[in-house]
């Protein structure tokens, strides 16, 4: 998969921890696209494309989670030839066969900070996600995925995070 | 973000790459609304397929995959198809369209896939349970039955309500006589009691719950049972998706109280291609009953049918290798 997210509105909230330090405490909500694919070895590939909406829960300035929802289509394209009747009744291989499903999912991504440097940016993912496939005979198909990966922020949309905790 | 699941996007599409004697391949025939896999094992190259025609309905083709048709594959092509709304097929809304006609058309388009690819091969059914219905149907249509060398019924439904009738006889005879002998005393009562004031011919509910007790009795009579049910699929959600539309809508209710009326005893005369009937001498939820039904009006000139004493309603499970000689012998013969 790959995708980005646009940040639009942050909450930013000073706490005070257990020993009384000032801490801070930043959500970014965010809008977010992505595509990709999946292979289902011996029967199809498909090909996604989903939109969202998150909340980015920035944890310090090395480790943020997101929680997302999403919404988008996914299409099955067939290992193999397909074949269909013809209008007189004689068999023809369909080429280019395939088919479209919507696809809603949640999905939560945990982060790590990968370079240790003060101008953090890239980060390895992990993010559990599931997601439902319609209608798929007549039907909701469930899907569970895990995915492994490296996210990368943009600097102009860094957190202020770090310049809170620096000051 | 950059996933790693992208790394095994780009695998390679299995496409047909001619005879084999060791072929694995796959192809898809939509029709109607419902997209079937149908998977090519085996010896292709002997130019002899058999047809695995499932039973359920609803289950798939990929539990006959393994041991069960090993021997057959060396020999042969053999041809895993999934049945609309069952094992691997899919679609969108399609459950308004699941019908014996329709899966009769769509074995027709299947048949003639599968002539088209592999031309000039001679093709054998291979069916089981439900399957038995779903082949007999395709059988006695216009001259479908041209299409093929011969078919191999196992334990197969072609008539529902004999099917239904005998099933409750067989249960209530056998649980008499096991219960005389003190074998499993409180099961076969508990069966006993139920099939003496339940006829399955009146509701679906109540064949529902005969089928039931007549898999249940299997173990008593010592037939070993495999738990095979998410082995029906290769995806188990599939057969998640498919379980629930079956039982739990009113399209899958409909389509399966329709069937409780199916009956081709009829019209059985019309198939004339080499017919091998195989059956577990055990088996409760179709019995014995249906393969004698089928040597009395089966038109053909070669027909058979083989009792397995030590199986129930799977013999290619529990007769595997006696099961694969009869199987093995009639395709020989007839090819």
């Amino acid at each position: 998969m790959i995708g980005g997210s646009i940040p639009f509105h942050s909450i930013i909230k000073e706490k005070k921890d257990k020993d009384s330090k000032p801490r801070n405490s930043e959500k970014d909500e965010f809008f977010s696209a992505e595509s990709g694919g999946y292979r289902y070895p011996f029967a199809y590939t498909s090909i996604l494309v989903n939109a969202g909406i998150g909340i980015r829960y920035i944890k310090s300035a090395k480790h943020f989670t997101e929680l997302s929802f999403n919404q988008g289509i996914v299409r099955t394209i067939y290992d193999g030839k397909v074949y269909e009747l013809d209008e007189d009744g004689n068999i023809k291989e369909s080429k280019l066969f395939g088919r479209n499903y919507l696809t809603t999912g949640f999905s939560y991504s945990l982060n790590w900070d990968l370079n240790n440097r003060k101008s953090n940016s890239w980060f390895f993912q992990l993010k559990p996600a599931t997601w439902i496939q319609y209608p798929y005979n007549s039907f909701l198909k469930p899907h569970f995925s895990l995915q492994a990966g490296v996210s990368h922020r943009l600097k102009k949309h860094n957190s202020s995070y770090e310049d809170k905790v620096q000051s | 973000m950059i996933s790693l699941l992208g790394l095994i996007f780009a695998g390679c599409k299995k496409e047909f790459t001619g005879l084999s004697t060791n072929a694995n391949e796959i192809f898809w025939v939509t029709n109607n609304g419902a997209d079937m896999p149908v998977r090519v094992m085996g010896n292709t190259a002997s130019k002899t397929i058999i047809l695995i025609v499932h039973g359920g309905p609803g289950d798939g083709s990929y539990d006959y995959t393994d041991y069960k048709t090993t021997r057959l594959r060396e020999k042969y092509g053999v041809a895993f198809w999934d049945q609309r709304n069952a094992g691997s097929a899919s679609g969108n809304n399609n459950m308004g369209k699941l019908s014996l006609p329709q899966m009769i058309n769509d074995m027709e388009v299947i048949v003639k896939a599968l002539k088209l690819r592999y031309e000039g091969a001679s093709i054998f059914l291979y069916a089981h349970s439900f399957g038995g219905l779903l082949a007999a149907g395709y059988l006695v249509k216009d001259s479908n039955q041209n299409n093929l060398k011969g078919w191999i019924e196992i334990d197969g439904a072609h008539n529902y309500p004999l099917c239904n009738a005998s099933s409750r006889k067989m249960l209530m005879d056998t649980a008499a006589s096991e219960i005389s002998k003190g074998n499993y005393t409180s099961q076969w009562q508990n069966i006993l009691d139920y099939c003496s004031s339940h006829d399955p011919l009146s509701s679906y509910k109540i064949s529902s719950q005969t089928e039931t007790f007549a898999h249940n009795a299997e173990p008593f009579m010592g037939i070993k049972q495999r738990s095979s049910s998410l082995s029906l699929a290769e995806d188990p959600s599939d057969q998640l998706v498919n379980y629930y539309n079956l039982n739990h809508t009113s399209s899958g209710n409909d389509f399966l109280e329709s069937l409780e009326i199916a009956d081709y005893s009829d019209q059985l005369y019309k198939i004339k291609i080499p017919s091998l009937l195989l059956w577990g001498q055990f088996d409760f939820t179709v019995p014995p009953v249906l393969g004698e039904d089928g040597m009395r009006n089966l038109g053909s000139a070669n027909k058979k049918l083989v009792l397995f004493s030590h199986s129930g309603h799977h013999p290619m499970e529990t007769d595997t290798d006696s099961v694969d000689d009869e199987i093995i012998n009639f395709v020989d013969t007839f090819k």
